[in-house]
């Protein structure tokens, strides 16, 4: 009876990525999201709205976005080691995208001292003053972002998604981005944008086939159904 | 209404005018200088206040990037990067420790920064922390009390007000929130400055101008049209230029708008002017006074020349020629002359008229005469007689004329006795004698309805009174008949003895001369009988009675005019001196 149990729940294991269903789709962004630096002028004295400059070396919004699906029926990740530099004061990378339960480290690889901390919730840290070359480590056990600074260098800056399944991507410069492999059941799609913050979209993932699911943000709410196009 | 001599009108008029001429261009200097003064005030606000305004504003810019600099904190950094993860898990409860973060990084910032009013707030200027600076120091500020948007520059907190600058916070490539740094609005701090009120919406909020004055001034400003270069408003009768202060900061529904007193800055500037003024106007009237009475003078001088000029005419009875005073003005040459040829005018046709006048009344003589043949030429001869008494016994050349006019009409009131008692060649009833005797005073009758035959009435009326009263019509004696008409009588007795008539033939002049000798002293004034017989002497002693009869018709001639015939002059004389005899009518 056990084994005939193990033997069907190992079936089913087996069976179920065959029964899991595709979801893809493109990120839309329709206005820029990220407030350009400001220089400060005589302008902004003078109290008119600050506006960014044209000259401003672009920001790719895309390259400020993740995806990633969250879901109680999706399988939980495998945790992995991920290493966030800290190179010519600055964070590289300065997103970084990891499966609940990973850790990062934080090497300094510049040739004088860093502070990294972070205020955020689900994970706040100080791992104070160390030297080049050393470098220090953090377990991020609940899924959220973190954003982490440096005490001393005040620019630095970057951003840790902590995703809560094995399903996170970061997309393309096209905006597209591919789920594969999913469970199907309702699952939530979310897309988070480092200045922007969060957007999610409630979905049903599909047994086979590929759902295609577009997201414009900032989200526009007509469109939160029509956006969802089930392709067999 | 008295009248005011040419002179003082013309000085009056002249100073009149020379004062309101003096006086308006006065006003009109005072006026210019005003406007000048106005406008140059108005300029000078106008740059001072543009130049304040640059150089806060370069100040400014200085403070924010200081300021920037020092707010470069990676603790507020990343406490304000927390609200980009609270997007997910919107609950009040961290958005409350959100804010609590970010209080606890202003409250570090206050002291050091030395500014009145921290707010950190988010990308669109929304608030999440504030704090204040009191008197116990720096203290958070409850989220009630910290204004919608801190965007705004100049806004009020707990009823005080700040002027506030917003300083972005940059995070790498990024603006993620904004640090405004306030600074409390102090009116009195534009004490130096003048009057300086804040507005609201058209109210006074506050200002360091008079109380009383303040409602003076809001209406003022609302009425204002607001302009860079400001705009006038008049308060309590004095001008003043409203300009807007600040315009940078207090702005919105808020303006500081500052009110100088353009009358003071004018009158501080035309004030040193005042005894200049004084003396000028002074110098002016005193300019103007000499002018008036040169002007009255030189106008009214040649009037007074050619009044003066008349005058002496009038002195000397004759018109004086006006060359040797001739005046300058053209017009008053013009008046003289035309004056001059007036009275000439006048003076002519007085003549003409006394001519004619002369002329008449031979008429009517010789329309006596012309009636009865005897006595043709007798009133002239008359006349004539009489004239020759009268110069005789030294009357004056008036009195000459008179007796001379009068005795050429003294029968004219035979007009009114008819032919038939006139030419009766016999003797006169005592009826028709009686008819005689009316003729003085039918003579008198005509001649007394001409106003200027007066002189002449005793004459025609009296020369057949008697001196011893027996003659007619009134009986009147001695000196009481009139020495003319005495005159007459002896004239008239004496050419009618030697003289035909139709009832005898004329008495020889011997006889006549008898005659008037026997009857002087009784019928006829002795004085001029004598008179009478000397003038006939000398006619008798010139050798040739030709010749005096020649003389006599020429001085006849002479004494009537151009105008009588010579022939028929001759003709009436003729006779003379041939026959005589007594006649009495």
């Amino acid at each position: 009876m056990g084994i005939r149990l193990l033997t069907c729940l190992i079936c089913l294991g087996v069976c179920l990525p065959l029964h899991a269903g595709e979801i893809a789709g493109a990120i839309l962004i329709v206005k820029p999201l990220t407030r350009k630096k400001v220089t400060v002028n005589a302008y902004q004295f003078r109290g008119v709205s600050a506006k960014p400059l044209a000259s401003e070396s672009s920001i790719s919004e895309m390259e400020r976005v993740v995806v990633y699906l969250d879901g109680s029926n999706l399988d939980m990740p495998q945790p992995g080691a991920a290493i966030l530099n800290q190179k010519n004061q600055r964070f590289d990378p300065e997103i970084l995208v990891v499966p609940s339960g990973s850790t990062v480290s934080f090497p300094n690889n510049d040739p004088f001292f860093h502070n990294v901390f972070s205020l955020s919730r689900i994970k706040s840290f100080d791992l104070g003053y160390y030297p080049a070359g050393r470098s220090r480590s953090v377990e991020f056990r609940r899924p959220g972002v973190v954003q982490v600074f440096c005490h001393l260098h005040p620019q630095m800056s970057a951003a840790i998604v902590v995703s809560p399944t094995g399903h996170f991507t970061r997309p393309d410069s096209a905006g597209q981005f591919r789920f594969e492999g999913v469970r199907p059941g309702p699952v939530k799609l979310v897309v988070w944008h480092k200045s922007a913050g969060y957007f999610h979209r409630s979905l049903e993932a599909p047994s086979e086939g590929r759902i295609r699911v577009d997201v414009t943000i900032p989200l526009q709410e007509e469109e939160t159904s029509d956006a969802v196009t089930v392709v067999r | 209404m008295p009248s005011l001599s040419f002179a003082s009108r013309t000085f009056f008029l002249a100073l009149g005018m020379m004062i309101v001429a003096l006086g308006a261009s006065f006003q009109a200097i005072r006026i210019s200088i005003r406007n000048q003064v106005r406008a140059n005030l108005r300029t000078s606000l106008v740059r001072r206040e543009a130049v304040i305004e640059r150089m806060r504003s370069s100040h400014g810019e200085r403070i924010v990037r200081m300021v920037s600099v020092a707010t470069d904190s990676a603790g507020l950094k990343a406490a304000l990067g927390l609200q980009r993860e609270s997007s997910f898990t919107r609950s009040p409860l961290y958005r409350q420790q959100l804010g609590r973060t970010l209080q606890n990084q202003l409250l570090e910032l206050g002291p050091p920064l030395g500014f009145d009013l921290l707010i950190a707030s988010d990308l669109d200027q929304k608030p999440l922390a504030a704090v204040v600076k009191a008197k116990s120091g720096v203290i958070p500020l409850d989220s009630s009390e910290i204004p919608i948007s801190a965007s705004s520059a100049f806004f009020p907190v707990n009823s005080r007000y700040y002027e506030s600058i917003a300083v972005p916070i940059n995070l790498a490539e990024e603006v993620i929130g904004w640090l405004t740094l306030g600074q409390e609005f102090d009116i009195r701090s534009f004490g130096e400055a003048g009057w300086t009120a804040l507005m609201h919406e058209g109210r006074i909020l506050a200002a360091n101008l008079p109380v009383k004055l303040q409602s003076g001034f809001e209406h003022g400003w609302r009425r204002c049209i607001p302009t860079p270069e400001g705009c006038d408003i008049k308060v309590a009768g004095e001008s003043f230029l409203a300009l807007r202060i600040r315009a940078s900061t207090i702005r919105g529904d808020y303006s500081l708008v500052s009110f100088q007193s353009i009358d003071a800055a004018a009158n501080e500037f035309t004030a040193g002017f005042g005894s200049v003024y004084l003396a000028a106007g002074f110098a002016s009237v005193l300019i103007a006074l000499v002018c008036a009475a040169l002007v009255a003078r030189s106008a009214a001088r040649p009037i007074r020349e050619l009044v003066q000029s008349l005058e002496e005419s009038e002195r000397r009875g004759e018109l004086v020629s006006n060359t040797r005073s001739r005046s300058a003005i053209a017009e008053i040459n013009q008046l003289a002359n035309a004056f001059i040829r007036a009275s000439t005018a006048i003076r002519i046709s007085q003549q003409s008229l006394q001519d004619a006048y002369m002329e008449f009344i031979q008429t009517m003589a010789q329309a006596l005469d012309a009636r009865d043949s005897y006595t043709a030429g007798h009133s002239r001869r008359v006349s004539l007689y009489s004239v020759q008494i009268a110069r005789a016994m030294n009357c004056s050349e008036h009195e000459v004329e008179t007796v001379r006019v009068g005795a050429e009409l003294h029968d004219i009131g035979k007009i009114g006795v008819p032919d038939t008692v006139l030419q009766k060649p016999g003797k006169l009833t005592e009826c028709e004698f009686e008819m005689i005797k009316q003729h003085p005073e039918i003579g008198s009758r005509i001649l007394g309805r001409v106003a200027k035959f007066e002189v002449y009435l005793p004459i025609v009326e009296l020369h057949h009174e008697n001196h011893d009263g027996s003659g007619y019509p009134h009986g009147l004696r001695g000196d009481k008949i009139p020495l003319c008409a005495r005159i007459v009588h002896v004239a008239d007795a004496y050419d009618a003895m030697t003289s035909d008539r139709a009832y005898r033939p004329r008495l020889a002049e011997a006889t006549a001369r008898g005659i008037l000798r026997d009857n002087s002293g009784t019928q006829f004034d002795p004085d001029v009988v004598k008179a009478l017989l000397g003038v006939i002497d000398s006619w008798d002693q010139s050798s040739d009675p030709s010749r005096s009869l020649l003389s006599l018709a020429a001085q006849l001639k002479e004494n009537t005019g151009p105008k009588a015939a010579p022939g028929e002059e001759e003709s009436s004389y003729a006779v003379w001196p041939i026959g005589a005899g007594p006649d009495i009518s």
